[in-house]
Parts: C-alpha cells; sequence; structure tokens
C-alpha cells in the first residue's frame, strides 16, 4: 500500500461547541500535503484554535471525516488519537509553551516519553533526546551553553517560543501546527523565529499549519489561506 | 509511561515547594497526633492495668467493687468499713491460700497516703508482668518506727534514708493532727513503678497501730506513748481495711471469691482486680476515646486541607495541562497525574508524621515518666496502627479523585486551548 500524499484531508467537516454558537466550523474541504507549509489567516476569535482541536484530534466533529496521513481520526478511541497526536504532531502555542517544573532539555524530550515512534526517529540517527534536543537548540539560534540547564522561567518569550519550536520538531513529526506562535514576540524576533523553523523544517521534511493574524509572515510558505476562505459558518 | 508520570508527578510537586511543603507538614502533624494519641492509650491502658498484678483477689469490707479498687489500690477515697483482723486471720490461714498482704489505710504524710502493711507486701507485691519491688537505696522495715518512701515521695519531698518523718491523721496538708510524739525513720526507697506505690509511704502495721494508741475513738484521749515503752502495749491491730490474697491453684479463684462473699461473720466483698481494672478503664477509656476522634478529626482536616491545595493549584496549573495534552497526554494519563501527586503527598505526610512521632516520643518519653510514672515503650506501628495509615492513604487518595476528576474535566472541555 503507498502511502497517501496527503498529511491532512478534511471533508465537509462541521463542529460547534454545545454551551453556544461561537467558533461554529463549517469546513467543506481542506487538505495538506506532506512537507507542505500551509499559512492560514484570519482575526482571532474565528475559530483557529477550534480548527487545530479538531485536526489534532481534540475534539470530535459533528459530522464529516478527519484523515491524518489516510486514516479517519474520528473512527478511532480517544486514547488511539492521543497516541496518532504523539506520534504525528508537533504543537507550538501562541505562549506559555513550557512547563515549569521541567528544565529546557526535559521539556524538549517530553514528546519522547509519550511516543515510541518520535523517539526511535532519533534512535535511527544514533543519538539520544538529549543530544537531539541540543542539536535543535543550537540550529534554533539557541547557542548559549548553559540554556539547556537553566529554569525555563528565566527565559525570554522568544527563548521559550524557541524551545517549544525544538520541541514540537523533535523526532520529526509529520505535521507541525504553529497556534500564533510569534504574537508574543517583537517584529525582528518574528521573523528571525520563522525563517530558524523554515530551516528547520526542511531537514525534517515535516509539514506545517501556520495559523496567524499577521500577513506580514506569510512571505515564504507554500499556501495562503483565509480562514474565512475555509470556513462557510459565518460567526452570529 | 508508568515511570514518566510518577516523576511529572514528583518534579511537579518539588516546582511547588512551599504549599506541598506545608500540606505534607500538616498532615505529617496529624498523622503524628492520631498514632501518639493512639500510642498513649493502649499504653496508659496497659499501665494501668498492670497497676497490679499476680494478686488473685482483693478482699474488704462489702462496698463496690470499684470502690474497693480505687481506695486500696488507687489510694482515692476511704474505706467505708474495716475488716477485722479475726476474718483476715481466718481467711489468710486458709489452706488454699499461698499469701496475703493486709493494707491499712487513712493515715497521711504531707499528703502522701501511708500504707500500714507487712513485709509480705515487698515480698508477693506485683505490678507490670509480674514486677516485683525493687529498693532505690536502702532496704526494707524491720522495727516498728521504720518506713519505706515511694519514688516519687522520695524524689518529692528530698528524704534520704536515716531522715525522720512524723505522720498525721487524715489526709491532707494541713491542720491535721499529727502523731509527733512518735517519728518513723526511712530505711529505705523504692525504685519508680509507675503505680499508685510511687505516692505511698509504707509502714509495719504495728507502727501505724502504735501512734494510734489513745486514738480509738476517733478523737485523742490523753495516753501519751513513748517508744521506749511501745513494747509493754499490744500492737495487734485491731481492724485492717483492706487485704490482697494470692491463691495457691488459680482455678479456686471463683469459689474463693464466693465464700468470702458468703462469709457469715462480717459482710465482706472479694473482687477481681483484672476485672474491676477494666471496668474501671470504660469510665477512664472515655477520654481516650475522645482524644482518639479529635485526632482523627485533625487528620480529615488536613486531608481535607490538601484537596483545597489541589484544587486551588489546577486553576495555574491548566496551561500546563493542555501542554501536556499537545505532547500526547490523554486526559486519563492527567488524571493520573493528579491521583499520583496525591498519593505522594499522603504517603510523604504519613512517612514524615512517624518520624516525627518516634522523635517527639524519645524526647517526651523522660517527662512523661518522671511526672506521670507513664512510660511510653518505642514499638513499631501495632497492626491498627498500619490499618489506620492504610486508611488514611485510602482517603487520601479518594479524596483526591475530586480534584482529579475536576482537572479530567477542564482537559476535555479546554482541549489544546490554553486559556488562562
Amino acid at each position: 500500500m503507498t502511502m497517501p500524499s496527503e498529511c491532512i484531508r478534511l471533508t465537509d467537516v462541521a463542529f460547534q461547541w454545545p454551551s453556544n454558537s461561537e467558533y461554529a466550523i463549517d469546513i467543506p474541504a481542506l487538505c495538506l500535503q506532506k512537507g507542505e507549509k500551509l499559512f492560514i489567516h484570519g482575526p482571532s476569535g474565528s475559530g483557529k484554535s477550534t480548527l487545530l482541536n479538531l485536526i489534532t484530534g481534540v475534539l470530535s466533529p459533528n459530522k464529516g471525516k478527519v484523515e491524518i496521513l489516510g486514516e479517519n481520526l474520528f473512527e478511532k478511541k480517544p486514547a488511539t488519537r492521543d497516541q496518532y497526536r504523539a506520534d504525528h504532531f508537533g504543537i507550538i502555542f501562541q505562549q506559555f509553551n513550557l512547563i515549569p517544573y521541567l528544565s529546557v532539555i526535559e521539556n524538549i524530550t517530553l514528546p519522547c516519553s509519550f511516543s515510541v515512534r518520535r523517539n526511535s526517529r532519533i534512535e535511527v540517527e544514533k543519538k539520544s533526546p538529549e543530544q537531539e534536543s541540543n542539536r535543535l537548540l543550537q540550529s534554533l539560534g539557541l547557542t548559549d551553553p548553559d540554556i539547556a540547564s537553566r529554569n525555563v522561567t528565566e527565559l525570554s518569550t522568544g527563548q521559550q517560543q524557541r524551545v517549544a519550536a525544538a520541541r514540537a520538531l523533535l523526532g520529526s513529526p509529520e505535521i507541525i501546527i504553529a497556534d500564533e506562535p510569534t504574537s508574543s514576540l517583537d517584529a525582528d524576533a518574528k521573523l528571525g523565529f520563522v525563517t530558524l523553523l523554515f530551516q528547520e523544517l526542511q531537514k525534517s521534511g515535516s509539514a506545517i499549519i501556520f495559523v496567524s493574524h499577521d500577513r506580514s509572515l506569510a512571505a515564504d510558505f507554500d499556501r495562503v489561506l483565509s480562514f474565512e476562505d475555509i470556513n462557510r459558518n459565518r460567526r452570529i | 509511561m508508568k515511570f514518566k508520570l510518577f516523576s511529572l508527578a514528583i518534579k511537579s510537586l518539588r516546582f511547588r515547594k512551599l504549599s506541598i511543603g506545608l500540606t505534607i507538614f500538616s498532615l505529617a502533624v496529624s498523622v503524628m497526633l492520631l498514632l501518639g494519641v493512639d500510642t498513649v492509650r493502649v499504653q496508659a491502658k496497659q499501665n494501668f492495668v498492670n497497676t497490679i498484678s499476680d494478686t488473685d483477689l482483693i478482699v474488704g469490707a462489702r462496698s463496690g467493687s470499684v470502690q474497693l479498687l480505687l481506695y486500696t489500690i488507687f489510694h482515692l477515697g476511704n474505706a467505708t468499713n474495716n475488716v477485722s483482723w479475726q476474718s483476715y486471720q481466718k481467711i489468710s490461714g486458709h489452706p488454699r491460700i499461698q499469701w496475703s498482704i493486709p493494707v491499712s489505710l487513712g493515715d497521711s504524710h504531707k499528703g502522701f497516703r501511708v500504707v500500714g502493711t507487712t513485709t509480705d507486701f515487698f515480698k508477693y507485691y506485683r505490678h507490670g508482668k509480674r514486677k516485683s519491688l525493687n529498693f532505690a537505696k536502702g532496704e526494707e522495715f524491720k522495727n516498728v518506727f521504720d518506713c519505706v518512701l515511694g519514688a516519687n515521695v522520695a524524689a518529692r519531698l528530698k528524704y534520704q534514708v536515716q531522715d525522720q518523718i512524723i505522720i498525721a491523721h487524715g489526709m491532707g496538708n494541713v491542720s491535721l493532727v499529727e502523731h509527733d510524739n512518735l517519728p518513723f525513720t526511712v530505711t529505705g526507697t523504692l525504685a519508680p513503678t509507675g503505680t499508685p506505690i510511687d505516692d505511698s509511704i509504707l509502714v509495719h502495721l504495728h507502727g501505724l497501730e502504735a501512734v494510734h494508741i489513745g486514738w480509738e475513738h476517733g478523737v485523742h484521749d490523753g495516753t501519751v506513748v513513748n517508744a521506749d515503752d511501745i513494747e509493754q502495749h499490744d500492737l495487734q491491730p485491731k481492724t485492717i481495711t483492706a487485704f490482697l490474697l494470692g491463691l495457691q491453684n488459680k482455678h479456686d479463684i471463683f469459689n474463693i471469691q464466693r465464700a468470702i462473699n458468703e462469709y457469715k461473720k462480717e459482710p465482706l466483698l472479694a473482687i477481681l482486680p483484672g476485672v474491676t481494672l477494666l471496668e474501671l478503664w470504660k469510665v477512664v477509656g472515655m477520654v481516650e476515646k475522645i482524644l482518639f476522634l479529635i485526632a482523627a478529626f485533625v487528620v480529615i482536616t488536613s486531608l481535607l486541607g490538601m484537596v483545597s491545595i489541589i484544587l486551588t493549584n489546577l486553576n495555574e496549573r491548566r496551561r500546563e495541562i493542555a501542554v501536556l495534552r499537545s505532547v500526547g497526554a490523554s486526559p486519563r494519563s492527567i488524571f493520573m497525574l493528579l491521583v499520583t501527586e496525591s498519593g505522594l503527598l499522603v504517603s510523604a505526610g504519613i512517612a514524615l508524621g512517624l518520624l516525627l512521632l518516634y522523635l517527639v516520643l524519645t524526647l517526651v518519653n523522660p517527662l512523661l515518666e518522671s511526672s506521670f510514672g507513664l512510660s511510653i515503650e518505642l514499638m513499631p506501628p501495632s497492626l491498627f496502627q498500619w490499618l489506620l495509615l492504610a486508611t488514611i492513604l485510602l482517603g487520601g487518595l479518594l479524596i483526591a479523585l475530586v480534584p482529579a476528576r475536576k482537572a479530567y474535566n477542564k482537559t476535555l472541555q479546554d482541549g489544546l486551548t490554553i486559556r488562562t
């Protein structure tokens, strides 16, 4: 069986939070190719985060199909979906990405304790998760040698976001989801962050969905979509 | 994965050192209190029941059995009536009786009871696990005006062997008529026993009889006695307060008890000290039960405190939970993480509590021994105490299901959305 060239395919996906009509989603079709860099822009509060919850298998759609790497996620048990997320997704949030009681390296290697698959991808290259974390820190521009041992709460926001990127990239998951990863950074740091992220994506071959309200970052992406165009539903 | 959860839980607890540390400490103190109360009550009961041992029957004038025990052994209250010397002679001379100790009460010295008896007291009286009386200094009384002091009397009044004391008629400290014409010489002091003997002065029955010459009707009739002409008087007492009996054969206890209770010439009462001690403990034991109950509530309170700390922390931890979800943690892992944390907290509290308990018991033991005559043996937790600890752990885990469940629900609600 040949692996499909698509990482993600959404077909007629509809979702509504039970308590209110906000963030309602109705997406006829959306797909992401392997290694593709997709930029989705839209104002905050338009339901972008809800979409990411659907793609990563945290929320179940009311109807429609969410296929990840050719498999319909919602035919599977919640525990399997959690495992799928651990194996195939790297996720970067807008802020507060790091667990305060873990060191920088422990934060980065966290996915390895939930995913054997990502761990083994590192082992194939005859490296330990810690070595790979250090390499990612270096290539994401955190070259300060004692950064790895620093308390995460002492890091600047920009440093924290890069540590989060390193965690998302560790073990080369197929899909990186970045939800407004640069909105807490200043203009220079934003560009630098995206540039370094792209370099690493090149190496790992991961696809990315980059969600932001800031179109100035969209230039280097393969495809740029407006969330309003994807989502038929309008806020009431 | 299991191990990872465990190490995550430990790191997360370590991160919140202060609030978690205080929670553990409060748990530890409550555990210490509960086990401490239990240890003290068990051993106090043991000490209490062991006030007298090896004595098969206590015989006195007919009254209540608890009352008889109280005045003969605990020196509390007074006898309503005495036992005639003839009856004592008759009963103690019975071939089935191995030994007997006569006891005569009613006089005092500076608030301490004077017990008139014979040297058989030193020979046959047993307390605790059949421990006999030991002398700290000196030896038993030999002459009519000799006396032996209990450990507390000697310590409190700072008396030495060869000191002379004057005993007073009745109990109390002031305005008592003193038998000052006939002082007693201290021949020995006893080692501590943890029983009322520590607060007693032991003299020979004859000595007690001698100081009461001229007192036969309750007030002094003017007869003056000197130590020198004491030999001229008949020092055989007419009555005694009570007597203790040891039997040849334990199987005879109930027969002899019945025989004494049905004794025709005088209304007497014979009691089994062990049975009556337990009866008495039921009254005293209420305090012990109440203390235990209070300690149990302290444990419950600190468990509730722990849950409220976890619940408060939960709101701050919503981001952390979303991050864990994003790397693949299931809501069940989050649930287990919280239960594991509570389990670790309670376990740490229990361990520290045990440590504190033994530390405090070691420190307090000499104090208890000296001021209450209560010696606490340091022993590993009893089966009951292990069960208590297991109940606390189980209770902690059960009550931790509340925040864990809440975290589980929040996890499902929030998904990957970081709410602050």
